[in-house]
């Protein structure tokens, strides 16, 4: 093989290794412009504990694949009130549908079951067909929007249960938000973005359909 | 004579004296009410010693005493079809005017608001509602005691709302209702199923499911537990449904959530009865309670001393 011959082939391969890298790159960091939204969700049901509800602990019975809009009206109702204020919901919608998608993008395998989500406080509380007018009004007024990293990165939206009547600061600082902290700035006048902006600094709302 | 009137007047009370004992006499003596009873004594007690029993359940059923029989007759027949408030006393109404429970959500004008006393008209009293349950239901005068309910409440017995308590809980108000329709389902095909019986245990409603397999829209009382009530109240109500269709096993499904303000939907899934099956008996399912009320109630209780998992951390 003649030294052209070798300096062809180390060119080729360097540049089989450079797109190979970005295409790596690109995969690790999955926007809303690059990465449709799923149509469906594949949930682990885990057993239930023994006074009749599904255990965090628990072991995997089976996997669920549920449509993922599907998937968010049957979670809402389960992690906010539905008697809520709407804009409360609205932003509850967003973080359950982000903390979702996220999921999907980063499967787990755990029992030798590969899934994207659990119906346990592990992951977001799922009970099928146990979906809401009110909640379903607040993923569909949301549904063309996501919130994202500067740049439209996606990225889990974390939130935990908080304490009634209050802004619940110390949520905002660990990038959280409370679900009653949603509730209490929408009984005063925030609306869902103003909420998400309070308790997720530095994200930007992104429109992607 | 002189000694034994000197020691007379020394063994009497001063001038002073008699004036003040007179003056505390006439004092208490204004302070009892004109027509006092025993019987009322005992309530103007029971109204300002209530405090220690605090976070205590309230009991559900007051009796009527035979004095009060006469008056309440006379009223209680446009009250009968309700089949709620048995016993509700005028005495005990007095004693526990409460506000409605949930002043935000409506309340269905119904025959089972309480008595007021003295056997005066009602003005909603006409048209009786399935949707506002009472504690006990099946006898037919609101004054009959009823059999197999809870120990009879003593007049002496303490009231026990708590003091700090916005709305206490009273079973003698109509629970709050609001807007509640239910889906039927195969559990199998997820068909739904149509002419399924929906019957609504709390207030006894039977409904009928359309082709589509959801029942009409009709009115649920949100009715949350009273044990939580004077510590973290419950989120939502909770009911209990019972659905029947020839062909299927029976289906229990408690736990039904009832939110104030907001319309609410559930979803019960019907098992086909298959030749193998032998031993056939009712499919039941509970909701379970709503993660954030636990939270909630498992933080009201934490001591400093023996945190557990400690405060919620984001």
């Amino acid at each position: 093989m003649s030294r052209r011959s070798v300096r062809i082939l180390a060119a080729a391969l360097s540049l089989t290794l450079a797109s190979g890298h970005a295409a790596v790159a690109q995969a690790a960091t999955p926007t809303v412009f690059n990465t449709p939204e799923p149509s469906t969700i594949r949930v682990a049901i885990r057993g239930l504990n023994p006074w009749g509800e599904p255990d965090p602990r628990g072991r995997v019975l089976w996997v669920q694949t549920v449509p993922f809009e599907q998937y968010c009206e049957d979670v809402l109702p389960n992690e906010w009130v539905p008697s809520w204020h709407m804009e409360a919901l609205k932003a509850g919608a967003i973080a359950v549908k982000m903390f979702a998608w996220y999921h999907h993008l980063h499967p787990v395998t755990i029992d030798g079951f590969t899934f994207d989500v659990d119906n346990t406080v592990n992951f977001q509380t799922f009970r099928y067909l146990s979906r809401q007018p009110d909640t379903n009004r607040a993923i569909a007024a949301v549904r063309s929007y996501a919130y994202t990293k500067q740049g439209g990165e996606i990225i889990e939206l974390n939130y935990r249960a908080g304490y009634r009547n209050s802004p619940n600061w110390q949520y905002r600082n660990a990038q959280k938000m409370a679900q009653w902290g949603s509730q209490y700035w929408a009984e005063r006048g925030r609306n869902w973005i103003q909420i998400l902006q309070f308790y997720y600094m530095d994200r930007q709302l992104q429109r992607y359909r | 004579m002189r000694r034994w009137s000197r020691h007379l007047i020394r063994k009497l009370p001063s001038p002073r004296t008699v004036i003040l004992s007179a003056g505390a006499v006439a004092l208490v003596l204004w302070s009892l009410p004109a027509d006092s009873t025993p019987w009322q004594w005992a309530g103007l007690h029971r109204q300002h010693a209530p405090h220690s029993l605090r976070g205590a359940v309230p009991t559900a059923v007051a009796v009527p005493d035979a004095a009060d029989d006469a008056q309440a007759s006379t009223s209680s027949n446009a009250q009968t079809g309700a089949g709620g408030r048995v016993g509700a006393h005028p005495l005990q109404t007095q004693t526990m005017p409460v506000p409605a429970q949930q002043p935000a959500a409506p309340v269905a004008p119904n025959a089972s608001q309480p008595k007021t006393p003295a056997g005066q008209p009602q003005a909603n009293a006409t048209t009786p509602s399935p949707a506002a349950p009472g504690p006990a239901a099946p006898t037919p005068s609101p004054t009959a005691p009823v059999p197999g309910a809870p120990p009879i409440t003593t007049p002496g017995t303490p009231r026990v709302s708590l003091p700090t308590d916005p709305a206490p809980f009273s079973p003698y108000l109509p629970w709050p209702t609001e807007r509640m329709r239910v889906h039927v389902i195969d559990g199998r095909t997820q068909q739904p199923i149509s002419g399924a019986e929906v019957v609504l245990i709390e207030t006894e409603q039977r409904l009928t499911t359309g082709p589509d397999g959801w029942t009409p829209w009709f009115d649920a009382p949100i009715v949350r537990d009273p044990r939580f009530r004077p510590m973290v109240q419950e989120l939502h109500g909770q009911l209990g449904v019972i659905v029947y269709k020839n062909g299927y096993r029976d289906a229990i499904h408690f736990g039904i959530r009832v939110h104030p303000g907001v319309p609410a939907e559930t979803t019960v899934w019907m098992y086909k009865i298959g030749p193998g099956d032998t031993r056939i008996e009712p499919v039941f399912y509970e909701e379970p309670y709503h993660h954030i009320w636990l939270v909630e109630l498992a933080d009201r209780f934490r001591s400093d001393t023996q945190p557990g998992e400690g405060p919620e951390r984001p």
